[in-house]
């Protein structure tokens, strides 16, 4: 078989669609959005290779790695870094394509292993008065303003779901879990505000 | 200031602070390790409209510090009849007419061991209620009784009369007192439950003649007020304000803490008093049991003495009351027919829950559909709305076949998308399988110590199968791995376990090998990835990759991976592997356009007449090529067993290779993974059946081995099987017996070869 020739366009193509369907709703004073043009990447740190990736990190997002369980924005506050581990670093950034992990492997060279993990994903941003009260029904850890600081991040569990969590404001969070079980997942937080008051 | 209003002040105090959350209507029903503690939260019930919100809530709280502050639980005094309506508790009266405004009876009489019956009394006659006497139990030192109410010190209930309510009751001395409501105090027992839920034994004080807690709290915990013994109001108070002080000051929280309220202390003197001996007539201690005076006498005399025998003897304290009100009474009347202490008799301790909790409350919202997450595949959408019945694979909802009109049972769609995908081109959604990314520098050397086979020479650009083996030796899981760079692999792993392989990695990783540079994280859900299987595969897929990536069969050979794009640069990988036998392909992008991506498949396919293909047809043409799957992995079974024997590398250790080649599991005899076929090719074979030897009786000593999966073959045109035989890859040709005793059946079978199609594997390597 050989190779189609002088064809520049595809006869096929393909559309995207995002996990939780780019909801964007406000249920009382709760409003939910998919931040769905967000790739995320992950940064594994190379056994004994850590001095080396902190300083390409640095060179790269302007800013040192958080320590495990915080997150921080770049420098030029395109990206969060989240420490989910000693070894390992999500990065999240708005990024339409789907080779993040080529672009960010571009910017560190050989300091850290990137994995590309935008679909494995759906990011839900949940923000709004009565945000900590759903989500206190299903989050077993603590999320009160001072247990829980700005920026600070979680992996943990809800409704059998694993979660990573992470305050972005004041009553702000962003909620990542599989995208398979995205709906469900939405569901969980949707029923929870629901049976609120 | 009254004790109310202080009360609504404090309240609406802390209701103003912004780190202090109240919950009413709702109780610490258990205490539980680390400082976690059940709370259930009753919501709606009172309500006559529950406006669709949730009945109860069942809260999990962590505290650093607790303060218990359960208060007491009043105890009755058991005499004859002292079950009929109209009798209660003196807390209970003093409850109606103080904080509800109802007189429980017009004319009531107190009997008490103690100074707070007389409260109840004095709270009567301040509401106008009529008592008709103070009777109590003691001989003298007694209160000041309410002005025109009659004492009878000394005194004792002995029965009591009327035919629907109380009328009247009788003393001990003869005289007959008239009464529609009898309010009994025998004193107080602190609460001290929740000081039990981790063992903790509560101790004897003869002061108060009650058990409180003893030193042995659950971490965290202190107790204050009447659960710890202070059973009056100014203690009470005095040593919440202090334990409440320590508790913030080891927080580091420290500042002022102000001053305890002042307040006096009620007279609280009493004398223990459990039942009344005289009078012959049955007394309860245990209302809701039914449990007298008598029956733990009877227990005694039947040698149930242990307070545990007492208990599960008699039925005493069971049930929703558990104890508060009966035990001490019963547990001294054990005491005093044994002639000891009650210290030295002992006593119960409690577990969870101090209060019923209803199932429902610790189900929540996990019922019906939401009982659990469901997992969709990147293709639902569009299987769902092409005939589609789906499957539930752990949580996955997978495609089990596609229904097409016309047919009149799942077995034509299965035998049709079998036909197809073997004579043209079949399409299925595989995203469940588990993908796990590995990099780094040793990747390579931590595959040659997690599976069997040898994987340090596997190339850049191709695929390899693995076996992993369980610690015992035991075949643990398969799959394939491609090597898509230096350092940079990517696992496949069965459905059902890919989050067991993964943790299992994890450990191996962390814990085994910390000096490994490996790094793991899964993509499971991050690629759609689709098996295009079948003669037309390259030509349905030759239409969608972008040039110049040549997929020829002598570019891209059996066993090869790439990554590339697709549909006019869409980013993607493909596989060259097959598990159905035929020329196949996996193609995988990103998830987000899977749904999209099965529709183009299709509509490219449709030249080739293409199918989707379920789960079914996909487990069908797994046995026809007598691949291995859950059903021969099933935690039993060695590489041995599986005839995967070459793929344990004689030269190099792995996970489960030394328990492996255990004698036992190496003997001569062992199953052997083969295929069967019916003799008389129209019966139909069934999985779980043991094979017999022909002419040998069908017991467990003839034994041969088990059929563990079958299915009908439209290829054959027959019922095809797997199955674990005795030395079967020496028995070729053999006729057994597949003996069915659950389903009353039995069939001749023929032992074969398990690879029933294409055992040359021309096809898939064409």
């Amino acid at each position: 078989m050989t190779p189609k020739e002088g064809v520049n366009v595809a006869e096929y193509s393909l559309t995207a669609r995002s996990p939780l369907g780019g909801i964007d709703q406000t249920l009382g004073t709760v409003t939910f959005r998919e931040a769905a043009d967000t790739a995320i990447v992950s940064l594994a740190i190379p056994l004994g290779g850590e001095a080396a990736a902190f300083d390409a990190i640095r060179a790269a997002f302007g800013v040192a790695p958080p320590i495990v369980g915080m997150s921080c924005l770049s420098a030029d506050a395109t990206a969060r870094l989240i420490r989910l581990g000693r070894d390992q670093i999500f990065v999240t950034l708005a990024h339409p394509g789907t080779c993040p992990a080529a672009l960010i492997a571009a910017r560190l060279g050989d300091a850290a292993y990137c994995t590309d993990q935008s679909d494995v994903w759906a990011l839900l941003d949940i923000s709004g008065t009565d945000t900590r009260s759903a989500l206190e029904r299903i989050c077993p850890i603590d999320l009160h303003p001072d247990g829980f600081a700005l920026d600070q991040a979680a992996r943990t569990a809800m409704e059998h779901i694993g979660v990573i969590i992470i305050r972005t404001a004041d009553d702000a969070f962003r909620l990542l879990s599989a995208s398979s079980s995205a709906n469900s997942f939405l569901e969980a937080v949707k029923v929870s505000l629901r049976n609120l008051h | 200031m009254a004790g109310a209003d202080w009360a609504a002040q404090a309240m609406a105090e802390l209701a103003g602070m912004n780190n202090v959350r109240l919950m009413t209507r709702t109780t610490i029903h258990g205490a539980y390790d680390h400082g976690v503690f059940g709370a259930l939260e009753r919501r709606t019930d009172h309500l006559a409209n529950s406006g669709g919100k949730p009945r109860q809530i069942l809260w999990r709280i962590y505290a650093k510090r607790a303060l218990l502050c359960a208060g007491a639980t009043e105890r009755p005094i058991a005499f004859g009849n002292n079950d009929r309506p109209g009798i209660m508790l003196a807390g209970a009266v003093r409850a109606y007419v103080n904080r509800f405004g109802v007189a429980p009876g017009r004319r009531v009489a107190v009997f008490t061991s103690n100074d707070d019956g007389w409260r109840t009394a004095g709270d009567l006659r301040a509401r106008g209620v009529e008592v008709t006497a103070i009777i109590d139990t003691r001989g003298g030192g007694l209160p000041e009784a309410p002005s025109g109410v009659p004492v009878i010190a000394g005194g004792q209930v002995v029965d009591t009369s009327g035919r629907l309510g109380l009328r009247s009751l009788k003393l001990a001395d003869g005289r007959t007192i008239p009464a529609d409501c009898l309010a009994v105090s025998g004193g107080w027992n602190p609460n001290v439950h929740l000081t039990c839920h981790q063992r903790g034994r509560p101790v004897w004080r003869d002061d108060i003649s009650a058990f409180v807690p003893g030193g042995d709290l659950p971490p965290g915990m202190a107790v204050a007020g009447a659960a710890n013994g202070r059973l009056t109001l100014a203690a009470a108070l005095r040593e919440g304000h202090e334990k409440a002080s320590a508790i913030v000051g080891e927080l580091g929280q420290g500042g002022a803490t102000g001053r305890a309220p002042q307040a006096e202390d009620e007279a609280h003197e009493g004398a223990a008093f459990w039942h009344v001996a005289a009078g012959g007539k049955r007394a309860w201690l245990d209302l809701q049991n039914d449990v007298t005076v008598k029956d733990v006498k009877q227990a005694h005399r039947e040698v149930y003495r242990s307070v545990e025998h007492l208990k599960r003897y008699t039925t005493l304290g069971m049930a929703t009351d558990q104890g508060k009100t009966s035990n001490i009474a019963a547990l001294a009347i054990m005491a005093e027919i044994s002639g000891r202490t009650i210290p030295e008799t002992g006593t119960t301790i409690f577990r969870p829950p101090y209060t019923p909790i209803p199932i429902g409350a610790l189900a929540g919202r996990s019922r019906g559909r939401d009982f659990r997450p469901y997992r969709l595949t990147p293709s639902h959408q569009w299987a769902r709305e092409n005939g589609a019945k789906f499957v539930e694979t752990g949580m996955w909802l997978r495609a089990q076949w596609y229904a097409r009109p016309g047919e009149k049972g799942w077995r034509d769609s299965v035998d049709r998308e079998v036909e197809m995908t073997r004579a043209s081109v079949g399409i299925c959604d595989v995203t469940t399988l588990g993908k796990i990314d590995i990099q780094g520098r040793d990747a390579a050397e931590f595959l040659n110590r997690v599976y069997t086979n040898a994987w340090l020479k596997l190339p850049v650009g191709r695929v390899r199968y693995g076996l992993m083996l369980r610690e015992d030796g035991i075949a643990y899981d398969d799959g394939t791995t491609a090597r898509l760079g230096e350092n940079h692999y990517l696992m496949t792993t069965t459905t059902a376990n890919a989050v067991l392989v993964f943790r299992r990695l994890e450990f191996a990783r962390q814990c085994l090998w910390p000096n490994l540079d490996v790094h793991l994280i899964s993509t499971t859900d991050g690629w759609a990835q689709f098996a295009v299987a079948g003669p037309n595969a390259r030509a349905l897929l030759a239409k969608l990759v972008d040039p110049p990536f040549d997929i020829s069969n002598a570019a891209f050979p059996f066993m090869a991976c790439a990554n590339l794009t697709i549909c006019g640069g869409t980013r993607a990988r493909l596989f060259r592997i097959s598990f159905s036998g035929e020329l196949a392909f996996e193609i995988a992008v990103p998830a987000r356009y899977g749904n999209s991506l099965m529709a183009v498949l299709m509509a490219a396919g449709e030249e080739f007449g293409a199918v989707p293909y379920g789960t079914e047809a996909l487990g069908v043409m797994r046995v026809e090529k007598g691949h291995p799957a859950g059903n021969e992995l099933n935690g039993q079974t060695t590489a041995l067993n599986l005839g995967l024997c070459g793929f344990v590398n004689k030269t190099k250790d792995c996970i489960g290779k030394v328990l492996s080649q255990r004698p036992e599991l190496m003997r001569d005899d062992a199953v052997r993974l083969v295929g069967f076929v019916p003799v008389d090719r129209t019966h139909m074979l069934a999985a779980g059946a043991h094979f017999i030897n022909r002419g040998a009786e069908a017991n467990m000593e003839n034994d041969q081995g088990w059929m563990s999966s079958v299915a009908f073959s439209p290829t054959l045109g027959h019922s095809i099987g797997l199955g674990f035989i005795r030395r079967g890859h020496e028995r070729m040709g053999e006729v057994v017996r597949a003996v069915n005793p659950a389903r009353g059946n039995e069939v001749e079978v023929e032992i074969t070869s398990p690879h029933f199609h294409d055992p040359e594997g021309g096809r898939q390597r064409g």
